[in-house]
């Protein structure tokens, strides 16, 4: 609970390089309102850049919390418990973002409200709309939900000078006690949210890769469009949340919560999903080599010896490596399962631009050329602005709510007692109220 | 705001302070009629722009179908971009957008040939398909066209289009006087905006005049024919009208990417005979 | 031959005959003196032409109309006794001949075969047009009948000129366009047949001309070809169009000397029963979207199942806010607590 109420240096230092961060990425913004794309590299040929590869980047990772929280939960892993917070923070967080992407990226952005009223639902476009928007009001919803109780524990617990953010707590917290009336509305809300947000991530993610899958350009125009984005997305999503662990349990000092077993399992989730992930980048690729068609020899000779060569290697490597290092018992330490999950995070964001780009450079009338691209300041600038706003969101959050899902936590240490002490499997007592916050995780 | 509405619970007293005011009550209700609104035309596919699509009227002895087409004799472009020039000139197209694009192609047997291409006015195009706004459309004589109000600048079209043929306005494009004092309207699309996308509208303006595109018209060769397929005749440059469908039948024509099913309007005859 | 005799008068004489001898065309030698050529006259008889001889040529017009037939008679008298002779004629163009059978005529010369009278019938067919000027020379030459080429023989010579009719005027002439196709319906698809019929002034139909027809599309005109007329004046020309609507067929007769040009055209009709248009370029909303339709509704049902999941929850939300103990957090609570000094507010 500390970090609710105190602040650290670090914490304003940190905020303060994100804030700068984001202010210049705002200054960017403004300039490209100014001038328009221009001053972008895009061209003609090659229309969507690395707004559009950031915009799929954080879409992917928005499923961390669907992963760990949803899916986890229905599957009573109780392992999870100390780290749903973080993953649907991470959800809620990365799509705040991410819907701010397209927004860069549209030539007429005083425009965006015409998809809703003039949306056309014949468009990929629209679906994609309908089902990123559903699933940040899911994930916001799943988010709520899951703080309910701990907003009544800090309206209770947290001294009264916070006033702003008590008036706020007391007002979310929709008078939680812990009756077994409230807890069973609560349980059946979060069940039913956690069943309908896999089917929802799942179909946000695959409307997104319809949207370049249902073209006709080579390399876009692929089947495995739909799982190959899931796969990319359920991946990232664990790496992201594996990042974020690292960093507040180091931050809120929650070592003994979140321990090298989390690290561990978490690992093995994301070997897992590596290795289905190299099966279909290997299915992906040999595929095209094998065809003898022009436009696929082009698109393949860009990415492996063309000026996007070194983005499709370090992508293709930087996996193949993580792989190996999420495998070997030697690299499965907290710190280097962190290591791996961040290389996998910019492997992931450099493989989206290696699927965006090349398929647009490849000449579509004949006689014409292979197009290239050169990001300009404005779309580092402002990619780096996603990228700070993305932590600052999780820097905010943390001084909204703790980083670790108490009652879910005492929920499970409850039951494990109770399991411990009547093997025979007696009524659980009553708790009267949700026991005070006890020295443990302290945060 | 997920917990907004008040709470009337079964048989209990709602607490005073818990019923919306007037004001509330009116904005909730306008917020819900709204959403229901969008959802319902969303639901049910219908852009209001598909209302835009204006009928030209067909030959003045008055067809009852129009489909424009263009037939490119690739045996007589020299690839001098008189065509290009010409629309350029004539709808003050923004720097670099080559609305008619003459490509050099080299033809496998050590020659090479030019390609003029136009928008290709598809029967089934992709760029209207993918439009998430409706702004690009099909208006009732089959032109694909772009109503630049509407359009938000999403480039999906440019993705979706295999021809390469549309263009995008990045930054504000130059204007002359003589752009600004035009009004706009999708068959004369200017004066140009930014952040949105052009292409070849066929000269569809020029249709009511009864004259030819510019880029036909322009062709110092008269490489480009223009005409209506179901007058079954088309006419170039220099005022040779020829047969459609006997011309494209006995001159091997063909249209670009036929394997996709786009269905242009566009045919091109090969080169044939002596080079 | 005679003596070629020096004199001014006789110079005159010498220059149309060398004219006449100048403008003759394949006068047969036969063996005697008939028929020869008598460049400088019938010197057999006579050394010169004798003024007293009178020639005429009735039936000659000064202005003769291409193709027509002349009935012509050519006469002589003069102071010699009896009433025989002969005569030779050339003539420039147009050809000769006769019935009688005492004159020999064929192409450009004609002559007598007896000697026995002073009169000959001839039928000159005029050339055709365009054909100028043309030039006939007469000689006759009348005998005593004594048996010998004396000098009693008396000759002469006359030259007649006839001039071509100048044309007349091209005269208007008319055209009517008629639609006739496969049971008067022209399709989509099918050849329907145009008619152009062109008549002359005086109505009469005007055979074996040329008549060009087109179609006037919106951009350009189509040459459809030209037909050429049958005794009717009709000639036809088949067009196919694969829509249906109203197209416009014109045609053109370019005229000739006597008919001015003229033009017609007519409007068909085109219908498509069969539905031909539809079939070639009717797809205009084909590809997939054709489909989407039906699925719009279970799609908005998917979604709208959705969102109900989150009223779903947000009803239990509600509920548990309702199963909750009652607190002072209405909007008034919370801003008092919100301005509240020491947050000594109520709990």
């Amino acid at each position: 609970m500390a970090p609710l109420v105190r602040t650290s240096s670090t914490y304003f230092a940190v905020v303060g390089i994100l804030g700068g961060v984001l202010l210049f990425a705002n200054l960017a913004w403004i300039r490209q309102l100014d001038e328009g794309l221009a001053v972008t590299g895009l061209t003609d040929r090659i229309s969507w850049g690395i707004y559009i590869s950031g915009f799929i980047y954080f879409i992917g990772i928005s499923y961390g919390g669907t992963m760990v929280s949803a899916i986890l939960r229905l599957t009573k892993t109780e392992w999870r418990r100390p780290i749903t917070r973080i993953a649907e923070a991470s959800t809620a967080a990365a799509l705040m973002v991410a819907v701010m992407m397209p927004i860069f990226d549209m030539g007429r952005p005083e425009r965006v409200w015409s998809l809703i009223l003039y949306g056309r639902i014949e468009s990929p476009l629209v679906w994609d709309f309908i089902a990123i928007g559903t699933y940040l009001a899911g994930s916001l919803l799943f988010l709520y939900l899951a703080l309910i109780p701990d907003f009544a524990t800090m309206d209770r617990v947290l001294p009264r000078r916070v006033r702003v953010r008590r008036v706020a707590y007391r007002f979310l917290k929709m008078r939680w006690e812990g009756t077994p009336a409230q807890k069973r509305s609560l349980e059946r809300a979060l069940l039913a949210i956690s069943i309908i947000i896999i089917p929802i991530a799942v179909s946000a993610h695959t409307v997104l890769s319809w949207m370049f899958g249902m073209t006709t350009r080579t390399g876009w125009h692929s089947s495995i469009f739909g799982p190959y984005f899931v796969g990319a997305a359920l991946f990232s999503g664990i790496a992201i949340v594996v990042v974020a662990m690292a960093i507040f349990r180091r931050a809120h000092h929650l070592e003994d919560l979140i321990t090298e077993d989390h690290f561990r399992k978490m690992a093995n989730i994301l070997l897992v999903f590596s290795l289905t992930y190299l099966y279909f980048t290997l299915n992906e690729y040999l595929t095209i080599t094998f065809q003898p068609s022009t436009d696929e020899q082009i698109l393949l000779q860009l990415l492996v010896e063309g000026p996007l060569a070194p983005y499709f290697w370090f992508s293709t490597l930087s996996l193949v490596l993580v792989t190996v290092l999420l495998a070997l018992p030697r690299t499965r330490t907290i710190r280097w399962i962190t290591v791996s999950a961040l290389l996998l995070n910019v492997s992931l964001w450099v493989k989206r631009i290696v699927i965006v780009i090349p398929s647009m450079a490849v000449p579509l009338v004949p006689g014409d050329t292979v197009a290239t691209y050169s990001p300009t300041w404005v779309e580092w600038a402002i990619t780096a602005g996603s990228f700070a706003s993305f932590c600052l969101i999780f820097a905010v959050f943390a001084k909204l709510f703790p980083m670790v899902s108490l009652w879910e936590i005492e929920e499970g240490e409850e039951a494990a007692r109770l399991a411990a002490e009547s093997p025979a499997g007696g009524p659980p007592a009553r708790p009267a109220a949700p026991p005070a916050v006890g020295a443990k995780g302290g945060a | 705001m997920a917990a907004a509405c008040p709470a009337a619970g079964p048989g209990g007293r709602t607490p005073d302070s818990a019923v919306p005011s007037p004001e509330r009550r009116q904005t909730i209700r306008g917020i819900i009629r709204a959403g229901a609104a969008a959802a319902v035309a969303i639901a049910a596919g219908q852009s209001a722009v598909e209302v835009l699509g204006v009928h030209l009227p067909g030959a003045e002895e008055g067809h009852e179908v129009n489909r424009f087409v263009m037939v490119i004799d690739l045996a007589k472009c020299d690839g001098c971009q008189k065509c290009t020039k010409a629309c350029q000139v004539a709808h003050f197209v923004p720097d670099g957008q080559e609305w008619i694009k003459v490509y050099t192609v080299k033809d496998g047997f050590g020659g090479e040939y030019f390609l003029p291409r136009p928008c290709q006015m598809c029967e089934d195009p992709p760029c209207r398909n993918v439009c998430p706004t409706g702004a690009t459309y099909k208006d009732s004589d089959g032109l694909t066209l772009i109503d630049h109000d509407r359009c938000i600048g999403c480039r999906y079209c440019l993705a979706a289009c295999p021809y390469s043929a549309r263009y995008f306005n990045w930054g504000e494009p130059p204007h002359t006087e003589e752009e600004l004092a035009h009004e706009y309207s999708p068959h004369e699309p200017w004066p140009h905006r930014r952040g949105v996308a052009e292409k070849c509208t066929f000269c569809v303006h020029l249709r009511a005049e009864g004259k030819l595109p510019y880029c036909v018209g322009g062709c110092p060769t008269g490489a480009l024919y223009f005409g209506d397929a179901a007058e079954d005749g088309v006419t170039n440059s220099r005022g040779e009208t020829i047969p459609l469908r006997k011309t494209l039948a006995g001159n091997s024509a063909y249209r670009l990417r036929e394997d996709l099913g786009t269905g242009p309007s566009v045919y091109y005859l090969p080169r044939r005979g002596a080079p | 031959m005679g003596r070629w005799r020096a004199g001014r008068a006789h110079a005159a004489v010498a220059v149309v005959l060398t004219a006449a001898f100048a403008f003759a065309v394949g006068v047969p030698i036969q063996g005697s003196d008939v028929g020869v050529l008598p460049a400088q006259g019938c010197t057999c008889h006579s050394d010169g032409p004798n003024f007293d001889v009178q020639i005429a040529v009735d039936g000659w017009p000064a202005i003769y109309t291409p193709d027509e037939a002349y009935p012509l008679i050519v006469h002589g008298e003069g102071p010699v006794t009896g009433a025989g002779g002969g005569f030779s004629v050339d003539v420039t163009k147009g050809s000769l001949s006769s019935t009688d059978p005492t004159v020999l005529a064929s192409g450009n010369h004609a002559t007598h075969t007896s000697g026995a009278k002073r009169s000959w019938p001839l039928l000159w067919i005029a050339p055709p047009e365009d054909s100028g000027n043309v030039r006939f020379t007469v000689f006759v030459n009348l005998v005593d009948g004594d048996g010998s080429d004396g000098p009693a023989d008396l000759w002469s010579v006359l030259v007649l000129d006839a001039q071509e009719k100048a044309p007349e005027p091209p005269k208007p002439s008319s055209m009517v366009m008629a639609f006739a196709g496969p049971d008067e319906v022209a399709q989509a698809g099918h050849n329907f047949t145009v008619h152009a019929t062109i008549a002359n002034s005086t109505g009469a139909p005007i055979p074996n001309a040329t008549v060009t027809f087109a179609a006037k599309l919106s951009w350009g005109v189509l040459p459809l070809g030209a037909g050429t007329t049958d005794p009717n004046g009709t000639a036809r020309a088949n067009w196919s169009v694969p829509a249906p609507g109203d197209f416009l067929v014109t045609a053109y007769y370019d005229g000739s000397s006597k008919n001015l040009s003229s033009n017609g055209s007519v409007q068909v009709t085109v219908y498509d029963p069969e539905g031909v248009w539809q079939d070639l370029y009717g797809g205009q909303e084909k590809g997939v979207w054709t489909w989407f339709d039906p699925v719009r509704v279970p799609l908005g049902l998917l979604v709208g199942g959705v969102w109900l999941t989150f009223f779903y929850a947000t009803f239990h939300i509600l509920r548990l806010r309702k199963a909750g103990a009652r607190e002072a957090d209405g909007p008034v609570d919370l801003i008092k607590l919100l301005f509240s000094r020491s947050g000594r507010g109520r709990r």
